[in-house]
């Protein structure tokens, strides 16, 4: 079985996409350094920047477990930590990127807290405290609830108010969220300074937002890039190149990055070289991919001419912030919560144009079926993650009521190659491209422009 | 005149069809017995020689199935989603969704008016909605597979299943059997369990009007009769169930070819 399921990897397309992984390594060896050094370091869920550019103002290096899983899983060696995970009593059900993280943490503590030798990409390092974040998942509450009192390292969640739809848009709703918001991250950097001893260093948190949001605007504009027919990028290149976007938006070497990610995407957009030779289909992915298996994309793109024009809603960047809640705000903590929220909440307009609930993961595919052209969406559900998956069910049932584009399904999971059936997935597209095909007609004779 | 062959190399039978421009011409199914190449092999010359042909008569060849790859001759592989798709459509134009129980995997497949796929709903992880659920209480039954169609059209009192997992509908079998429920009792309660989720399927796709059959597990008439009143459509049942995919096969080779290689 380990033989036959051998490492399948994508090629991408972008030559930034192939240089991206340089971020993934730099934030692990940078708090490995940190942690040899005797400096802070901590472990931090994806926040969608809420704490995460506070914590690193403050002097604490970073490293975040879910990306630590995908990495793991993109090289293969996810199973271990899986299997020690499961052998204490860790469910299968549980989310891959916990698993991952708790089988790997029992290994680090187990050997005193000296990250084991054959620790994927070095490891990373026993945290000086955990941040969590309540945005999206549930799961995630427990997973470093128990980690903390695993490893006896405080946590610290940051609380991240989920709006349905109409709540969006009544009266002082967003103002109060705000509000909450901005008191959360007060709370969190009183609970640093006790922590670390130390006072925030306010130039430093604004020096980074600075280019926290350059990079971030760069990054949308390779978004909006991606529109192009044929399409500039595919999915497998993004999801390398949001490694510096998700993780270290205000970092130099990030901003600089983007800025040539941007400028290879705008030439292809402007020779209109497409990132498949042969695009036939334009394809969304919703919505967590398979790290271990990427190279499927590049089968299908090869095999069927699909090219995945747009993914993931959760990785993406959200459009800028307007200019009256970004340049008439001057407290920087305000600045954060206003981000971050929009984030989450810039697609309620269409959200609520469409009659549908809840905003994040389904409202955005709404608005990318137009944008992208699409002619299909390939939905992976995860059998260990429930906000990525039934939201997928209903984005399913609305493209193709809304807009006649049909869907596959090919479940799977982030982490957990065991349950990924390569043959099934390969199966499914097969048959899928007549489904496209058929309703690319049926578009046209309804009077869709695409 | 343009011959074409389509062959299905399924999980445990091997089927390969031969038809003309219009008509099948013959057609046959042997067991794999562990050995796709040879099953493939002895399947098509079996054809062959009922229809009165050579392997260099045939214009084009088309194949599909798990065993498809173990083809010698020259042929084009083609996914079997597809191939049932035109399979059915050939035989009954009118219908409009596919059923199909496999012993790998159960199918609900939407077609267009010319056989295409418009969606397709699989069961692939799952033995206890495919028809090798059938094969494992049959052989906790003691029973040949074909006798449980028959037998399950006597109940009088189907037992229903708690489970979805065939594994533990084994186990759910034995007790019955020591319990001394009556074999087409148990029968009767596996297929109100398969129907069950092909049903499910089925809604998931939006059932439509015309509905066929098909597959090994379309030859179980007890499990025809349930999945029919499950669903409440009175299914359309090829008179050989087990060669659809290969007459899709053929049909679609053609198709794929353009002309006649």
């Amino acid at each position: 079985m380990e033989e036959k399921k051998k490492k399948k990897s994508s090629a991408k397309t972008l030559q930034t996409a192939r240089e991206a992984g340089y971020f993934g390594k730099k934030m692990l060896a940078g708090t490995r350094q940190a942690y040899e050094e005797g400096k802070p370091v901590a472990w931090s869920m994806v926040d969608w920047w809420m704490g995460s550019t506070i914590t690193k103002a403050m002097g604490i290096e970073l490293c975040y477990p879910e990306n630590y899983g995908a990495f793991c899983a993109s090289v293969r060696k996810a199973e271990p930590n899986l299997d020690y995970a499961e052998s204490d009593g860790v469910p299968n059900t549980i989310c891959g990127y916990a698993r991952n993280c708790i089988g790997y943490t029992r290994k680090l503590k187990e050997n005193n807290f000296i990250i084991p030798e054959d620790s994927p990409s070095g490891g990373m390092p026993k945290p000086l405290f955990l941040l969590a974040c309540g945005a999206v998942c549930d799961a995630r509450y427990k997973w470093f609830q128990s980690l903390g009192r695993y490893m006896e390292v405080p946590v610290w969640t940051l609380e991240f108010p989920q709006t349905g739809v109409n709540e969006y848009f009544m009266g002082d709703n967003k103002k109060d969220n705000i509000k909450f918001m901005v008191q959360e991250l007060r709370e969190f950097i009183a609970f640093l300074e006790n922590l670390l001893g130390k006072k925030m260093d306010w130039d430093n948190l604004s020096g980074k937002l600075d280019t926290f949001f350059k990079t971030h605007e760069l990054a949308h504009k390779v978004d909006l890039l991606r529109k192009s027919v044929p399409s500039p990028a595919v999915c497998t290149d993004f999801w390398s190149i949001m490694i510096p976007h998700l993780y270290m938006p205000e970092d130099p070497e990030a901003l600089d990055f983007y800025q040539r990610v941007y400028d290879e995407v705008k030439y292809k957009v402007d020779n209109k070289i497409g990132a498949i030779p042969n695009e036939k289909y334009r394809m969304l992915f919703g919505e967590l991919p398979p790290w271990h298996t990427l190279g499927i994309f590049d089968e299908f793109a090869e095999k069927y001419g699909v090219a995945f024009a747009f993914e993931s809603w959760n990785y993406h960047v959200p459009s800028p912030l307007p200019d009256d809640e970004r340049y008439g705000i001057n407290d920087p903590l305000e600045l954060i919560a206003r981000y971050s929220y929009h984030k989450f909440n810039e697609h309620a307009q269409v959200a609520r144009e469409q009659c549908m609930e809840p905003t994040l993961f389904t409202a955005p595919y709404m608005k990318f079926v137009k944008d992208y052209k699409a002619d299909g969406l390939f939905c992976h559900p995860l059998i260990s993650c429930r906000p990525a998956t039934y939201t997928l069910m209903h984005v399913r049932n609305l493209l193709m009521e809304k807009f006649k584009v049909p869907s596959v399904v090919v479940e799977g999971d982030i982490v957990d190659l065991r349950v990924f059936n390569e043959e099934e997935a390969h199966s499914k597209m097969e048959a899928f491209i007549e489904t496209m095909d058929h309703y690319r007609e049926v578009r046209k004779k309804e009077g869709f422009e695409w | 005149m343009l011959y074409k062959a389509g062959l299905d190399i399924g999980s445990v039978m091997a089927k390969a069809v031969i038809m003309d421009d219009r008509d099948i011409l013959s057609y046959s199914i042997r067991p794999i017995n562990g050995n796709f190449a040879a099953a493939a092999g002895a399947v098509l010359e079996e054809t062959l020689a009922k229809a009165g042909l050579f392997l260099e008569k045939l214009d084009v060849i088309g194949s599909t199935g798990l065993g498809a790859s173990f083809l010698s001759c020259p042929h084009m592989e083609i996914t079997d989603v597809a191939c049932q798709g035109r399979g059915i459509n050939y035989l009954f134009p009118s219908a409009r969704m596919v059923i199909e129980v496999g012993d790998q995997s159960s199918r609900v497949i939407k077609l267009t008016e010319k056989g295409k796929i418009a969606d397709c709903i699989i069961n692939d992880r799952c033995a206890a909605g495919s028809g090798r659920i059938l094969q494992i209480i049959a052989k906790v039954l003691r029973i040949n597979i074909n006798e449980l169609g028959g037998l399950s059209l006597k109940s009088t009192n189907s037992v229903r299943f708690s489970t979805g997992c065939s594994v533990f509908a084994e186990t759910e079998a034995i007790s019955r059997i020591a319990e001394g429920t009556k074999m087409e009792d148990i029968i009767a309660g596996l297929h109100y369990a398969m129907a069950i989720k092909i049903y499910g399927m089925a809604q998931k796709a939006k059932l439509e009007d015309i509905c066929a059959f098909t597959g090994g597990g379309a030859k179980n008439l007890g499990l025809v009769k349930m999945i029919g009143e499950t669903i409440g459509k009175n299914l359309l049942v090829p008179e050989e169930p087990f060669i659809t995919g290969a007459i899709g096969a053929a049909l679609m080779a053609l198709e794929k070819a353009g002309s006649p290689c």
